[in-house]
């Protein structure tokens, strides 16, 4: 009995041991590597941190923490012993919150950004013959009851987003009465954009039945069918534009690579590598489209909301759009 | 004296297990978030209403549970029926799917019930908790003496009756036992509810998540935390008080008294078999159809695109690096979940110390947010730097599921009565004689359906990997999350087919551990 456990002991220790060691190992060394953390959504590709690496020595690891807001959270909780060096992907509505904070050394660098948008299944409205929405003043029009899809503007950066556009657009009252119109015309609303996206548009591969929904103004350029065309489009009236950004931490071992890193963001390669990798826009002006972003997914000319102070009018809002949506 | 000494000196492993991961990361968000208002957050109207609703919401799925789970069980691991083997597979499949793909599997419902997204809540947690009930309460059922029941049924005892006097009452340690699973499962639920509820059901753990990852507002998420702990503690408290009497079970070398279908359990029967199609067999049915479905028309081609990174080099790894790695994770989380948990179970069995039966059960209460934000506090630097190994998640999810282990053992050991016990004890037998000769071999069928668990759990968990598997060390439910959480037509096909994959290796696990089960018995009987 007594052998028998104290093996079990010996090797519940000795894994403790060992994962102490291999974390050691594993720490960020000065100067020769540099760790940046970044949202779920960042995607950068080998063949781009090797270019970075051989340009300046210095070889990057990257770490996910989750959506911008759990990661700025963390960035926060864990600014003394910072899980990083650089972070990219703090986006304005957190921007914020990190530099109330002092989590970030000198200024947030902007890399790219995306617009807010809602879009709508061209063939949904072809085979009903009914007109498609031209702004989102329509959704709240009869013949487009329970149509639209939105998120959660309490647990989505894009439900966020869109409520921040209304208010931009109807006034810093009048959107309530915009938003008790959305849900008196039967407004779905979900949690997360996985679930509005892929269960309840119809548009998307998910095949649901609202032909309308929240999403960005790239997402028509992902669902190009056979002939050559998009299945959606986008809205591109009322877009709240969201930009991302990059910054050197605070506390981080390596400022010099992480400045460094945070430069070759920066770069023509990374810039051109956005659209097909993360679908977003380059905040470089002069970097090209690819050709189906061109024809399906054109910026918007003239976002909204860009005036709005989100981090302190963020509880406010959503406090009315919940009294609105619990009632 | 000295065997009491030794028995501490035992504690010592599962005790350093749980101060060192669970009760150090705990502490240090609770003492980050403390505050002297804290009595005044748990007034605010919103949290009262998200602990109400947790505490119902979650009774009422266990209530739900048991009473559909008790009639399948009996079917299925008291009757013996073509198919009977792979039902009992299908139906612990949604235990390890993300809750995203449930989300999916259950569209068809929750289009049909559109506007009552509570019930939506306590069907998806049915279909998630469902095979908890069943085969922890089974493979008690299966060992059941099938003498007992004669002996009773010629003493005059029928039909209702001599369920509810005697087998309910042999079931009762396994039933309170998946109960109290089940309980816990249900009011630590957090994406079900977060996904189907559209963020606008509000339950303790959705409001310590948008606390945590969206306000920063640490003092909300502890003060809910501690009143998750309290909730454990209540919910044990009751479970001992209506589950400890242990019951003499007259031990039969039969290890399963299958019976073929009788006339009379032909209403049960079909009862069961309705619910396991209407609830299981289409959904997942209808995900599998995606799956092989491309334009309309029948196509492999997601499968083609596992071995890939997804469209425009989506992921880090690719899915089958993923599967891979959840499947080293669930190896390692289960054995250390397995070799704490026994010898936790073990030492409960003996000392019968209610505080430190609660405390193995605390783990399972807690939020895995509030875990892995304690994590990234705590183990960021010295003295234990374990943020920064793949280690940290199968340990984590060993945590997580020692309580599942400690409850199905435990359960499993006090089914067997002290009679036993003593009377080898009279015949001197020291402990390990006793745990070698008489419970381990007759506990056997629970401590396959604990390691079973234990592995699926570990495969199918996502809060703490999403929070702390960095990069390569994606798990196959992460790798998933991120295929879906693009538009496009490939990544989907290829979530969906992850999907599959996920369902083709619980079905496979869970068949060969059958199959193991089956042999050994036949080898028995010869």
């Amino acid at each position: 009995m007594q052998k028998l456990f104290r093996n079990l002991a010996i090797l519940v220790i000795s894994i403790f041991v060992a994962s102490t060691l291999s974390s050691c190992s594993g720490a960020t060394e000065a100067s020769k590597e540099i760790t940046v953390v970044v949202h779920d959504s960042v995607i950068i590709s080998d063949a781009l941190l090797g270019e970075f690496e051989s340009q300046t020595g210095t070889s990057v690891k990257i770490i996910r923490a989750g959506d911008a807001g759990a990661m700025t959270n963390k960035l926060v909780l864990t600014k003394d012993q910072p899980i990083a060096d650089a972070v990219y992907g703090i986006d304005n509505i957190f921007a914020g919150v990190a530099k109330a904070n002092n989590v970030i050394d000198g200024k947030l660098t902007a890399i790219n950004y995306g617009d807010v948008c809602m879009n709508y299944d061209r063939l949904w409205f072809a085979k009903n013959e009914q007109a498609a929405p031209e702004t989102i003043k329509d959704l709240v029009k009869p013949e487009f009851n329970g149509l639209t899809v939105v998120q959660n503007p309490n647990t989505s950066s894009s439900g966020l987003a869109f409520l921040a556009a209304t208010v931009s657009v109807f006034g810093q009252t009048e959107y309530k009465t915009y938003w008790q119109q959305l849900k008196e015309n039967n407004v779905k609303v979900t949690a997360g954009w996985e679930d509005a996206y892929f269960t309840d548009f119809s548009g998307s591969s998910g095949k649901g039945a609202y032909p309308i929904v929240l999403s960005y103004s790239s997402s028509p350029a992902a669902e190009v069918r056979e002939d050559g065309r998009s299945q959606t489009e986008a809205l591109l009236d009322s877009c709240y534009r969201q930009t991302e950004f990059a910054g050197v931490l605070t506390k981080a071992k390596n400022k010099v690579g992480a400045e460094k890193f945070v430069q070759f963001l920066l770069s023509n390669s990374f810039q051109s590598s956005l659209p097909e990798s993360m679908y977003v826009y380059p905040i470089v002006p002069t970097i090209a489209l690819p050709e189906a972003w061109q024809q399906f997914a054109p910026v918007t000319t003239r976002p909204v909301g860009g005036e709005l102070d989100l981090n302190a009018n963020r509880e406010q809002w959503l406090k009315a759009w919940s009294d609105i949506f619990a009632g | 004296m000295v065997r009491h000494l030794r028995r501490l000196a035992l504690w010592i492993a599962p005790s350093v297990f749980v101060a060192v991961l669970f009760i150090w990361p705990m502490a240090g968000i609770l003492v980050a978030g403390f505050d002297p208002s804290w009595l005044e957050l748990l007034g605010k109207a919103q949290l009262l209403q998200a602990i109400w609703f947790t505490v119902w919401q979650a009774l009422v799925s266990t209530i739900l549970c048991l009473a559909i789970g008790l009639p399948i069980s009996f079917v299925l691991y008291r009757r013996q029926f073509f198919g009977s083997k792979f039902l009992r597979s299908v139906l612990v499949v949604p235990f390890v799917l993300p809750s995203i793909v449930v989300a999916i599997a259950l569209t068809d419902l929750r289009n049909l019930l559109a506007d009552s997204t509570i019930l939506v809540i306590l069907i998806a947690h049915l279909f998630l908790n469902l095979s908890l009930v069943v085969r922890v309460v089974g493979t008690a059922w299966a060992v059941l003496d099938r003498e007992t029941d004669e002996a009773a049924e010629v003493d005059g005892a029928t039909g209702f009756r001599k369920f509810v006097f005697v087998t309910l009452a042999q079931l009762r340690p396994s039933i309170i036992s998946s109960a109290a699973l089940v309980f816990l499962f249900c009011a630590t639920s957090f994406a079900i509810v977060l996904t189907i509820g559209g963020g606008e059901v509000q339950s303790i753990e959705t409001a310590i998540y948008v606390a945590l990852t969206q306000r920063l507002d640490l003092q909300t998420a502890a003060v809910l935390a501690l009143v998750q702990t309290l909730i454990t503690v209540l919910a044990f408290a009751l479970t001992r008080k209506f589950g400890n009497t242990s019951f003499a079970v007259e031990l039969t070398s039969e290890a399963e008294a299958f019976t073929k279908v009788r006339k009379r359990d032909l209403p049960t029967l079909f009862f069961s078999l309705a619910t396991i199609f209407l609830l299981f067999v289409l959904p997942l049915g209808a995900l599998i159809v995606k799956a092989f479905t491309k334009a309309g028309q029948f196509s492999l081609a997601a499968f083609e695109g596992l071995s890939g990174y997804g469209a425009r080099n989506l992921l880090d790894i690719t899915v089958f690096e993923a599967a891979a790695n959840s499947a080293r994770n669930a190896v390692v989380a289960a054995s250390i979940a397995m070799a704490v948990g026994v010898l936790t179970a073990w030492l409960l069995a003996r000392t019968k110390n209610r505080w430190a039966e609660v405390l193995f059960m605390l783990p399972l209460g807690v939020s895995t947010v509030v875990l892995g934000f304690g994590y990234l506090v705590t183990f960021g630097g010295e003295p234990l730097p374990l943020r920064q190994s793949w280690l940290v998640v199968p340990l984590v999810q060993a945590l997580i599921t020692t309580p599942l282990v400690v409850r199905i053992v435990y359960a499993a050991i006090a089914s067997l009565g002290e009679n036993t016990r003593e009377a080898a004890v009279n015949a001197g037998a020291d402990s390990w004689q006793i745990w070698k000769f008489i419970e381990t071999p007759s506990i056997k069928p629970a401590l396959a359906t604990a390691f079973g668990f234990a592995l699926l759990s570990s495969l199918g968990e996502f809060g703490s990997s999403a929070l702390l598997a960095y990069s390569d060390q994606a798990t196959l439910p992460v790798v998933l999350m991120r295929l879906i959480s693009r538009p496009g037509e490939q990544n989907y096909s290829m979530a969906m087919a992850a999907s599959v994959l996920l369902i083709l290796i619980v079905v496979i696990l869970v068949s060969a551990s059958e199959l193991i089960r089956t042999r050994r018995r036949r080898s028995l009987d010869a």
